[in-house]
């Protein structure tokens, strides 16, 4: 007979460096059931978005999550101006393709790394994670700041890129998809990565529709939706295809994100290259009133901004829901049937960003 | 089950928002879970005296929303057993709104973000929260 034990895995564990519990029915070596305990550092961050002036809210939800921080100030931005009727001036948009596009490409290199390091492969860990400097120098030259960069503004972008910075990003973005190109074989094919992911937390594309599963969760079940195929700020304008894989497990979400930073450089490649002249910023006027819902697409997924706006300075209500929110359920049906020694792989696949979670 | 929306209420300047009753909302999840779309999160906005509650879904990237307006002391329905996933946004709503949902499959009992000393719903707007925190309303 199976011998039942209850697995606390988490709040402080060594593959999740911020504090969610999930609560595991061990079955022998076979997990049974799965409760995710939330709210370790709940911030109200919703609560403080009402009681901000509406522009000092671009600093506030940047700091909802460091690592898609300039996604987060996006999609703030762009509910407020469809509040306000203001349209970016296009350089504006095609800026904020780029910065958003070099975050996700340093979170993505961050998730390939800690993927690395959980199944013990750390020399790969470090490789990777020293291509992801030179993303990071990069976002610090030309914004200030490695991970909160604070590009973006209500009506349009706060920096402007100078030829030089132009083109030494785009030296290094030729650097970096050398070295990545030189690493791509490990990440894709080594013994260690495929036996450690292929085959683990299937998910199928009805079951990953009926979780309500986003981001390159979703997309490694081969389901081709992405946000930016809607055309927000320049992704129109930038030939975009989403990036889809077959498989549903952990090694298909892996590829999903490796073949994912290649297009990366390729978008912010296209935008300096088709960059327009002209102003930076649309100067909002008056407050925001009535309704407005945007959707974005962070690295992790499907990011919605719901704003309401009353007239005064102040936001009636700003509701935000972040990507990991969407698929921490399917974590709920991926776990039950996996091996006691693939929590830490299963669960690092769906990218979860607990700082996210707890808005 | 009382008054599902005032004479007050503004239609949203969204777009694909159906205004729902009470009784018919599980029939309309249902009926877009049967379409396929895959669900995208609850907002509850408290706007003094009711509640607008929005459930919002995606049918290859459109949107679609639900909206149902209900009195505070109302009791909503789960929508837990046509959409699993949906457990999360409807304890949130419960803990930060204090909104009562009836038949959830996973039930954090209101206390899934926010912790056993904190007296009352933080997002709530009505002044009897404020009274329940401070005893005296100040």
């Amino acid at each position: 007979m199976a011998v039942k034990t209850i697995l606390p895995f988490g709040p402080q564990h060594p593959v999740l460096p911020e504090p969610i519990q999930l609560r595991i029915t061990l079955e022998d070596e076979n997990i049974g059931q799965v409760l995710p305990a939330l709210g370790y550092v709940h911030r109200g961050i919703e609560k403080a978005g009402e009681n901000n002036d509406y522009p000092l809210n671009v600093f506030l939800v940047e700091r909802i999550c460091g690592i898609c921080s300039a996604t987060h100030g996006l999609a703030y931005c762009l509910a407020v101006e469809r509040l306000l009727g203001i349209e970016p001036p296009p350089r504006a948009n095609y800026l904020r393709v780029v910065w958003a596009e070099l975050h996700r490409l340093h979170s993505h290199l961050l998730w390939w790394g800690l993927l690395a390091d959980a199944f013990g492969f750390e020399s790969l860990f470090m490789q990777i994670w020293r291509v992801r400097e030179m993303v990071m120098d990069v976002l610090e030259k030309t914004a200030g700041n490695r991970v909160i960069i604070s590009v973006n503004a209500i009506g349009g972008v706060r920096r402007d890129l100078s030829e030089e910075q132009i083109s030494e990003m785009l030296h290094t973005l030729e650097e970096c998809e050398k070295q990545l190109y030189a690493l791509l074989p490990v990440m894709l094919n080594d013994y260690t990565v495929k036996k450690r992911t292929a085959g683990k937390g299937v998910l199928t594309s009805e079951q990953a529709l009926r979780l309500g599963v986003v981001g390159p969760t979703l997309r490694a079940s081969g389901v081709a939706q992405d946000l930016r195929m809607t055309g927000y700020a320049a992704y129109g304008e930038l030939g975009f295809e989403p990036i889809v894989e077959q498989g549903g497990d952990c090694y298909a979400r892996a590829v999903v994100r490796a073949r994912e930073c290649f297009q990366t450089i390729e978008l912010v490649r296209r935008a300096l290259q088709q960059l327009p002249d002209g102003d930076i910023l649309t100067k909002p006027r008056g407050n925001p009133n009535g309704k407005a819902i945007v959707r974005v697409e962070a690295p992790r997924g499907e990011l919605m901004y719901f704003v309401v706006g009353n007239g005064t300075k102040n936001l009636e209500r700003m509701r935000v829901r972040t990507p990991t929110l969407a698929n921490v359920p399917a974590l709920l049906e991926m776990l039950p049937g996996a091996e006691f020694a693939d929590i830490p792989v299963i669960t690092l696949s769906i990218d979860p960003c607990i700082s996210c979670t707890e808005r | 089950m009382g008054e599902a929306h005032g004479p007050h209420l503004e239609l949203p300047d969204i777009d694909n928002v159906q205004l729902v009753q009470q009784e018919q909302l599980l029939q309309h999840v249902a009926h877009f879970a049967a379409q396929g779309m895959r669900f995208i999160t609850i907002t509850c906005i408290d706007n003094g005296e009711q509640f607008e509650v929005y459930y919002h879904f995606d049918h290859d990237m459109k949107l679609n929303h639900l909206l149902l307006v209900i009195g505070k002391k109302e009791v909503l329905p789960s929508i837990t057993p046509i959409y699993f996933c949906a457990f999360v946004a409807e304890n949130e709503m419960k803990d930060l709104f204090g909104v009562r949902v009836d038949g959830l499959n996973v039930d954090y009992q209101g206390r899934m973000l926010v912790s056993d000393e904190l007296p009352s719903p933080p997002m709530r707007k009505s002044s009897d929260s404020a009274v329940r925190r401070n005893g005296d309303g100040s």
